[in-house]
């Protein structure tokens, strides 16, 4: 593809990332910053004044930081135990993936089956989310390094520490930089998990501009919005001096390193799987499971008329996939057509990218703030669409899609490409035939995720969301909000039917991947 | 008196024994050369006497101390691996230096050392190259250094000339012959290739499934393999077989002298046994010229179609009938 058809290309993504991610975020420093068309720092100043906004700040960072530390701390035994061949490689892999794309209102309902509201279930859930990043990122590093290098330095002199340090840690560092700084993001931006498990005083930045949004003291919420968008920018500005932009890449690379047997690495994966299966598994229990009995209690909560006015699971559940469809479909054609565009790297089309990253780092409630105030007005009154919650799904979506696709696409050998010119074929042909063709598993497995992180996705979905437009998660957490056993139990049946829906998914990706790529 | 001696050493792989009471001895300033094709146990031998596999039998003694239950890291054996085992994420000098920084050797005189190594493996300037853009050769100087920047005892080469291409191949092995004989270590290289063993050694050993079939100096190997398959692996033609009757062999080009009892013989005709010569005892039919680089290669065929190679100066046409002359003590016999 010549430099012009990459630029056409991205044309399309141009304009998402303009409408869906820039205006939104400009609209939000504009209303932080400009009041009565002066600028204004008050309100920003105000927030740095008030001991509850300093405290929401100093817990956000916290909470975020501690989560950092133990997902590290169960996820790199985790990801050594994938880098080293063993049949449960791959399962430990899909299992963790699958947590990782789990709705965080599912996550955070099975951690609070079993723990009371406070930080240790907010860290562990984030852990439980974010041990996938470790596996993935320094999992595949570690699969990378060529265990002769390690013999090399033995016997070069170097004791098993000194070797292990300078050869095994020192590639990994990169890696572990990446994890750590991709899990702080996640965590700090985390929304439904504090929701659902923080303390009823002590919320995040996250919770609280939902809250002042919901109590629809907008300004306040901007400013917030502002402080939230700054905590992100200083983190990921401090990452680049460790890392480059962390990527996880999806795909799975063929390990280098020698068998260990299957009891070291069985067991260095426990404590990850554990963290996940044991809250869903109570989960499950308090749902199917009453008094020592099988129960369809679950079923009848789902169509109860005891839940509250304009909350309809089933209905809900309609909705998500409806808005999974419509959010997939989005995100698959700008995010496929970014990552064709980014194949190869140009400074222009950096700037694109960088653009749609952003949702990355930005939390999706900050995303559906921006959305609040920029589409409020004619002629773009966006709010009131229908599938305004779609194109949110898809902004949130479009990174993991670019980050499963990019390497497929540079994986393509060039030779077949030309190969496919000399015998005939016009550049348009070359394309459809060739390039598609081999990246369409890969395709496959971007729809996949999108769909997932669309069923999942609460954030900007709390923000945006109305009775009309309620997706499961929505319906999840009018359910929680509201008291009695019944609206508890729809809730927990919702979740659980989100979570088989997740999983499935999964496992049709799962099936892709093995069917195509690498 | 040997520096290096390997007594009846069996090294285990997995569940089969990859080296079976392997014996051998190198002096210092000496080289020995490991031959035998890929999974005949030369790297797991190799690997056994670095301290990187452990040995299931036998013992292996350096200047007289047995080397049991010694650290890798303490044995002071520089090895160059097989894939070179580069460190990624170290620079050329970072490299080379490691033993050095191992041993917390002064900055300035590690530097110095490093550029030493660089003049003589012929990378000047090089330091801070990374070894990921590195050319083969380069990256295989660059390994070979390191080895020699731990001042080791004793230098383990993995088929040090692997995957280079054949001209940078022979350009490489001039310069490692000249380095390890300069160096006056006792070396050990393991090659698949007889030409290099052959280039590069005072003494051959052939392994062939975890057994050494024979050891010698490359002219004993030459000039009286052990057995047909080392005839073949060195790369000898393959061998027919013919009668011996009243001192004479009845080959399919003609007769010639060979003392012995009569019997039935396998007998392989090397192209140094044979010219082309009007006057020779054999007579052939000539079936192919092939050009080489600086002779000609001439198959000639004799009864049976059984077919032998001789060099030449001069063309010859094919179906013309020619002479050859026999040097009967170059030729290769073995029993059957």
């Amino acid at each position: 593809m010549n430099f012009r058809t990459r630029v056409a290309l991205a044309g399309l993504p141009a304009l998402f990332a303009f409408m869906f991610v820039a205006w939104p975020l400009v609209a939000i420093l504009k209303r932080g910053f400009v009041i009565d068309g002066s600028l204004d720092l008050g309100a920003i100043v105000d927030i740095f004044g008030s001991d509850r906004s300093r405290s929401l700040v100093t817990f956000t960072v916290v909470q975020a930081a501690v989560s950092t530390l133990a997902t590290l701390i169960i996820g790199l035994p985790a990801a050594w135990s994938t880098s080293r061949p063993w049949w449960g490689a791959s399962l430990v892999r899909s299992f963790m993936t699958t947590a990782f794309v789990l709705p965080t209102l599912v996550m955070a309902l099975a951690f609070s089956t079993i723990f009371d509201r406070g930080l240790l279930p907010i860290v562990l859930s984030h852990a439980a989310f974010n041990v996938a990043v470790v596996v993935r990122i320094v999992g595949n590093a570690w699969a990378g390094i060529e265990p002769g290098t390690g013999d090399a330095a033995r016997t070069l002199g170097a004791s098993r520490f000194f070797a292990w340090r300078t050869v095994t840690l020192a590639r990994l560092a990169p890696a572990i930089a990446s994890s750590a700084i991709l899990t702080f993001l996640f965590s700090l931006t985390s929304f439904g998990v504090v929701l659902v498990l923080g303390d009823y005083r002590q919320g995040t930045i996250e919770t609280e501009i939902y809250r002042l949004s919901r109590t629809l003291q907008f300004d306040k919420a901007g400013a917030l919005a502002v402080v939230q968008l700054f905590v992100v920018g200083a983190a990921l500005s401090l990452s680049r001096r460790f890392s480059r932009n962390p990527v996880v890449d999806l795909t799975t690379v063929q390990t280098r390193q020698r068998a260990v047997g299957v009891v070291v690495p069985g067991l260095a994966a426990l404590m990850g799987m554990c963290l996940v299966a044991i809250p869903l598994g109570t989960l499950a229990c308090q749902v199917f499971f009453r008094r020592g009995q099988w129960t369809l209690n679950w079923w009848r909560a789902l169509t109860s008329d005891e839940l509250p006015l304009g909350v309809d699971p089933l209905a809900s559940l309609g909705t998500s996939f409806h808005y999974a469809i419509a959010a997939t479909f989005v995100a698959v054609v700008i995010g496929g057509a970014t990552a064709f565009a980014l194949a190869k790297a140009s400074r222009g089309l950096r700037l694109l990218d960088g653009l749609l990253m952003l949702p990355l780092g930005v939390s999706a409630v900050t995303l559906g703030y921006g959305y609040l105030i920029t589409f409020d007005e004619a002629p773009l009154r966006l709010r009131d669409f229908y599938y305004v919650v779609p194109l949110a799904h898809a902004a949130v979506a479009v990174p993991i899609v670019v980050w499963v696709l990019t390497p497929a696409i540079r994986g393509v050998a060039p030779g077949l490409r030309e190969a496919a010119a000399t015998l005939g074929a016009t550049r348009a042909k070359v394309f459809w035939n060739i390039e598609l063709s081999l990246v369409a598993p890969s395709l496959g497995v971007a729809a996949g995720f999108a769909a997932a992180i669309s069923i999942g996705e609460f954030g900007a979905t709390a923000l945006l969301g109305r009775s009309g437009t309620a997706t499961a998660p929505f319906a999840i957490g009018r359910l929680l909000s509201v008291p009695g056993e019944t609206a508890r139990l729809a809730a927990f049946g919702l979740a659980l039917s989100l979570a088989l829906s997740t999983t499935l998914l999964m496992l049709v990706i799962d099936k892709l991947t093995t069917l195509g790529i690498r | 008196m040997s520096a290096l001696e390997v007594l009846d050493v069996s090294v285990m792989r997995g569940d089969t024994r990859a080296c079976k009471n392997v014996n051998l001895t190198v002096g210092n300033g000496e080289t020995l050369a490991l031959l035998g094709p890929s999974g005949s146990g030369k790297t797991s031998l190799l690997r056994a006497i670095a301290g990187i596999e452990p040995i299931c039998g036998g013992s292996i003694k350096f200047d007289d101390i047995d080397l049991a239950g010694m650290d890798v890291a303490r044995r002071g054996f520089g090895v160059m691996f097989q894939d070179l085992a580069l460190f990624p994420n170290l620079d050329v000098a970072g490299n080379i230096g490691y033993p050095l920084r191992v041993r917390n050797v002064d900055k300035d005189q590690a530097r110095a050392t490093v550029s030493r190594l660089l003049e003589d493996v012929g990378l000047v300037g090089m330091e801070h190259r990374s070894v990921g853009e590195l050319s083969g050769g380069e990256r295989q100087r660059v390994a070979l250094a390191r080895a020699l920047a731990s001042d080791p005892r004793l230098l383990l080469l993995d088929e040090p000339l692997g995957s280079l291409d054949r001209l940078l191949r022979e350009r490489l092995a001039v310069d490692l012959r000249r380095s390890l004989s300069s160096s006056g270590l006792a070396s050990i290289v393991v090659t698949h290739d007889h030409d290099e063993a052959f280039l590069l050694a005072d003494t051959v050993v052939l392994m062939r499934e975890g057994s050494v079939v024979q050891q010698g100096t490359p002219a004993d190997v030459w000039r009286a393999p052990a057995d047909e398959w080392v005839s073949d692996f060195i790369g000898n033609p393959s061998a027919t077989t013919v009668e011996r009757c009243d001192g004479e062999l009845l080959t399919p080009w003609g007769p010639v002298t060979s003392p012995g009892a009569d019997r039935t013989v396998r007998l392989s005709v090397p192209p140094s046994a044979v010219t082309l010569d009007p006057d020779g005892e054999w007579s052939a039919r000539v079936c192919a010229v092939r050009p080489n680089r600086d002779y000609l290669k001439i198959e000639v065929e004799g009864t049976d179609r059984a077919v032998l190679a001789v060099s030449s100066d001069e063309p010859v046409a094919v179906g013309t009938m020619v002479r050859l002359r026999v040097r009967v003590e170059r030729l290769v016999l073995f029993d059957i």
